[in-house]
């Protein structure tokens, strides 16, 4: 349970998420439209089992941010690093690291876009994971 | 004119990370004269990665602007190749990973290239003889998180960034920014810039990098080429060579015929400083970002061991549109957070043990 925390990258972990990582791959109800990030059997709203993956699109707005000056470990090089919770324009909201910008930069309704990154390497292994980030828009 | 091709550029991209660090920064903290170092080079600074990128996630970036202007379902790509010296896996390829985040099919042929700071043409040659043979629209990519040994001259130069590029071939019938219509390659066995396995930095032979290497290459790739096409230096609009440094494209450009006006758009490396396999592409990627139709250029790289890829393009009508359809390389190049020499430490991972 401790590695899932420290998010220690095994290889079907990396292979089994990389498609929710990469593309920011979200879910929808087929019943009643309703988008969610994390994937799920039965439709929180209606109950219905007919579910189909939709991209979730590459911008959103900052709700709410915290900056970590105490990271987890294989994070300490990083801090202090900035994570936000992110309302896509599909109107769901996903929690991810907002980079490209200072701490004193960031602010709430701030736009931001998906930003392809490496999340975490493992020592181990030497595994690496990539997934989405956020940074801030650029005209 | 003999060997004749004629391959459509579909889309261009480029991308640069926001750090930079100036020449001077670097020279204070040995304790050396900046003004030395900044006129010996040619140059005021150089792009840094952040921790959390490498040459696969520039790349990504790089094409996700190239995929807006090319305006092709990532589906439709049939082929991938990724031009690189700073592979993120020694073993384990980085074309997959791009296409993978792409959303390219897996029907696709994909490889990496490794030719020193020739790496991105030689991915773009490989991909044109795809298209030409196989037909389809193939990505192209050069891209680097060039490495330089501390206190060492590469430590000023050696920045980050990556260049894609989406080629159809006349068949393809879409719209075209530029025809690549002629290339030639030359190549010899010069030790002058080398890396061997599992070493973290590479060694260069100095000043033998210059007239043996560099200037040998350059100059006979471009002048036949050139011979071939039937052109003089004063055809071209445009000409972009490999950029080590601010003083030896110049050079290059004065032993040709070329006056500095035609370097004005592919000359970055005193901005961004030298983005190895990424480094002529992008000085082609700013090119068509200011290029109008009928304009020619011409596309020189060079990469250590060594060896130089030239090509003859023409910008075609279809470049207006697509210029407006994803942002310019100068957007990423005037972004820029300066470092101090002690975060650029910690951003190229020289606190790990």
């Amino acid at each position: 349970m401790r590695k899932r925390w420290l998010l220690v990258a095994s290889a079907p972990q990396v292979w089994r998420e990389s498609k929710q990582r990469y593309k920011l791959i979200g879910f929808e109800c087929e019943n009643c439209k309703r988008p969610f990030f994390v994937e799920r059997v039965i439709c929180p709203n209606c109950k219905s089992r007919k579910i189909r993956e939709i991209r979730l699109g590459a911008e959103g707005t900052v709700e709410s941010f915290t900056v970590i000056f105490n990271p987890p470990k294989k994070f300490e090089y990083h801090s202090p690093y900035i994570i936000g919770l992110i309302k896509l324009k599909k109107g769901v909201k996903v929690i991810g690291q907002i980079v490209d910008c200072l701490p004193q930069e960031v602010k709430v309704g701030l736009e931001v876009e998906v930003s392809f990154r490496i999340v975490s390497k493992d020592e181990d292994t030497g595994l690496i994971m990539y997934g989405y980030k956020f940074r801030p828009k650029i005209y | 004119m003999k060997n004749k091709i004629d391959v459509d550029i579909l889309g261009w991209g480029g991308y640069v990370p926001i750090y930079r660090i100036s020449v001077d920064e670097i020279s204070k903290e040995w304790g050396e004269n900046p003004l030395k170092w900044r006129k010996m080079l040619g140059l005021c600074e150089k792009s840094v990665p952040s921790l959390d990128e490498d040459s696969t996630t520039l790349a990504v970036e790089a094409c996700k602007i190239c995929l807006k202007r090319a305006q092709v379902d990532p589906s439709e790509i049939t082929a991938i190749y990724v031009g690189t010296e700073s592979k993120a896996y020694a073993v384990k390829p980085t074309s997959t990973i791009i296409a993978q985040a792409l959303g390219l099919s897996p029907s696709i042929s994909s490889a990496d290239m490794e030719f020193a700071c020739k790496a991105g043409t030689e991915a773009l040659t490989v991909c044109m003889s795809q298209v030409i043979s196989r037909g389809g629209v193939g990505l192209a990519i050069g891209t680097d998180t060039a490495q330089g040994r501390p206190k060492d001259p590469l430590e000023y130069s050696a920045g980050a960034g990556a260049a894609a590029f989406i080629l159809g071939s006349k068949h393809s019938k879409r719209e075209s920014a530029a025809k690549i219509l002629f290339h030639y390659s030359y190549v010899t066995d010069t030790p002058d810039f080398w890396r061997k396995n599992g070493d973290k930095y590479p060694c260069h032979a100095e000043r033998f990098t210059g007239s043996p290497a560099y200037f040998k290459h350059t100059v006979n790739a471009a002048r036949t080429l050139m011979k071939t096409v039937g052109t003089n230096p004063s055809d071209y609009q445009h000409v972009i060579f490999h950029q080590p440094n601010g003083k030896f494209p110049l050079k290059a450009a004065k032993l040709l015929g070329f006056v500095k006006k035609q370097l004005k758009y592919g000359l970055l490396v005193d901005k961004i400083g030298n983005t190895y396999s990424a480094n002529s592409l992008l000085g082609l990627v700013s090119v068509l970002d200011n290029a109008a139709p009928g304009d020619k250029i011409l596309l020189v790289s060079f990469g250590s061991g060594a060896g130089s890829d030239a090509f003859h393009l023409e910008v075609q009508e279809g470049i207006s549109e697509k210029k407006r359809l994803a942002l310019p390389l100068e957007k990423f190049i005037n972004r820029k957070i300066n470092v101090s020499y002690g975060s650029y430490v910690r951003k190229r991972a020289m606190l790990y043990v």
